[in-house]
């Protein structure tokens, strides 16, 4: 499996997932990531996705329990970079990832990341 | 006694002659004598009702006052003769005497005097202007056959039962580059075309055979082994013998190469204008700093919903929009379909990092969607346009004021 590239910046943990991952392989990265955020520094995750041009159920339901998961841990969460394809295609599966903030580019995913920081420890 | 033995011979030969004439005056054929001039010196009835005369006046008569002058040449030449011994069997055209015209198949047999001079003739005349007749009908029938086959531009072909040419048009010869129909004869489709459209022509020409159902006018692709693609509408029908087996098929294909180039040029600039007009009836609309709108006219089918769906999208990545307002209050009519579409949007929008927000929900269509039980999904819903773009400005009011 390739390696899950993972970034710190500051208290946020940035993961760009550069390829389509299937079974185990997407498993293992989600593991990796729940592994990496578990840690008291950590207040959000950035999960990149705009190298994905296609998105299967089963990484969608993935994508949603890393959320959930992450959610769990007090963590917040954001998914950046959604193709308008995948985004359709994620509508046609019925996820429609609802409690799941999201932003086009990490600029701006960073910048709702530390809003929802300051809110949440207010 | 000698006398009366005598007596009974003359009976006798009396009897017999009596015989021969009636059996000459019985005969079916035309039996006649004729002097070295061709003077008709005897004949019996049937020869008389040839000649088309009451009977018993052919007697005098000459028979060249029958004839054409190219029959007469003929009769002339074979009737009198110098040559002993010279039957002769020819054909002559008579110009009866009811007006009728008539084929005679005629045997001269020559007779001769003491000093060896022609003395005339016995001739038998058989009737076969039928035969002459219906031959003339086969050579008309296949000068028309033959006009059909080298001048009709579309290609008509006979097949035997293993589909191998066995008459065809000049106009095919021409369309596989051959000189000659010759060329053709005992070659089969995979001589011509490639197996791309030999294989089905042939099948189709079996199908036909065996179940004795034509096709028409089915449009044929045509594959030539040059790379030519030729485009014909085919009509084939099985093709029988006098017992009713099936012995091959008859067919006839006309080129609409240039009609069908024309259609798919006709059907492509319809799929350009419709799609223009989709493109025209989804229009994105970039309001303000960040906010995208969406009027939506008209129906919305399924086709319409997805542009719309796709072309908002990609325009909110382009734009890096952050809101999109999409009016419905120009809709007709809203069922759960509509609504479903329209709700899918709107997550879609919000997925990709954007704010959806719905307008012109009006009284009518709010009922419509409160009936049919659908949830919004917590989506962002406004009365009018208006109220959604003083929404987004005083967000963004409160946005700068914050920074």
């Amino acid at each position: 499996m390739a390696r899950l590239t993972r970034m710190h910046l500051g208290d946020i943990l940035v993961v760009p997932i550069q390829e389509e991952l299937h079974d185990t392989a997407a498993e293992e990265a989600g593991e990796k990531i729940i592994r990496e955020a578990d840690n008291s520094k950590i207040k959000g995750v950035a999960i990149d996705i705009s190298a994905l041009d296609i998105v299967d159920s089963f990484l969608g339901r993935l994508l949603q329990k890393i959320a959930w998961g992450l959610k769990a841990m007090g963590k917040e969460v954001i998914l950046v970079g959604i193709q308008p394809e995948v985004a359709v295609a994620l509508v046609e599966l019925g996820l429609y990832l609802e409690e799941i903030n999201t932003a086009f580019e990490l600029d701006s995913a960073l910048e709702k990341l530390r809003e929802m920081i300051k809110k949440g420890s207010r | 006694m000698a006398e009366k033995n005598n007596i009974k011979e003359i009976e006798k030969l009396r009897r017999e002659n009596e015989e021969y004439k009636k059996l000459i005056e019985e005969m079916s054929e035309g039996f006649a004598y004729l002097e070295e001039d061709l003077t008709f010196s005897f004949s019996n009835p049937a020869c008389d009702s040839v000649f088309g005369v009451t009977e018993g006046k052919l007697m005098g008569r000459k028979l060249t006052d029958f004839l054409s002058p190219e029959s007469l040449k003929e009769a002339k030449k074979n009737i009198i003769t110098k040559e002993k011994g010279k039957k002769s069997v020819f054909e002559i055209e008579v110009n009866a005497g009811d007006g009728e015209r008539r084929y005679l198949l005629t045997r001269s047999n020559p007779r001769f005097d003491d000093k060896g001079r022609f003395a005339g003739s016995f001739v038998f005349f058989y009737n076969i202007t039928k035969r002459v007749k219906l031959e003339e009908e086969l050579i008309f029938e296949r000068g028309l056959l033959n006009s059909l086959l080298n001048t009709i531009p579309d290609h008509i072909y006979f097949k035997d039962e293993k589909s191998r040419f066995i008459k065809v048009s000049k106009s095919l010869a021409d369309w596989f580059n051959v000189k000659s129909v010759d060329g053709l004869m005992g070659k089969t489709d995979f001589d011509f075309f490639t197996e791309e459209h030999a294989r089905p022509a042939f099948e189709d020409e079996q199908k036909i055979m065996k179940t004795g159902n034509a096709i028409e006018g089915k449009v044929e692709k045509e594959t030539h082994p040059d790379g030519r693609v030729t485009w014909v509408s085919t009509t084939k029908v099985p093709r029988y013998d006098k017992k009713g087996n099936v012995i091959g098929i008859t067919g006839i294909s006309r080129d609409i190469t240039e009609k069908k180039l024309w259609e798919e040029e006709r059907e492509k600039k319809l799929e350009a204008q419709r799609e223009e007009l989709i493109e025209l009836s989804t229009p994105v609309i970039d309001v303000w700093e960040g906010v995208l709108t969406v009027p939506i006219l008209g129906s919305l089918d399924s086709e319409r919903a997805s542009r719309i769906s796709e072309s908002l999208l990609t325009q909110i990545v382009e734009e890096r929009a952050d809101v999109a307002i999409i009016d419905i209050s120009g809709i007709s009519a809203v069922d759960s379909a509509v609504a479903d579409r329209l709700i899918r949007t709107a997550k879609a929008v919000r997925l990709v990092g954007a704010m959806a927000i719905l307008t012109g929900v009006g009284v009518e269509i709010a009922q419509t969607i409160a009936d049919l039980g659908i949830d919004m999904g917590g989506l962002k819903t406004m009365a009018t346009l208006k109220d959604g773009l003083r929404y987004v400005i005083s967000r963004n009011n409160v946005k700068e004021k914050e920074d």
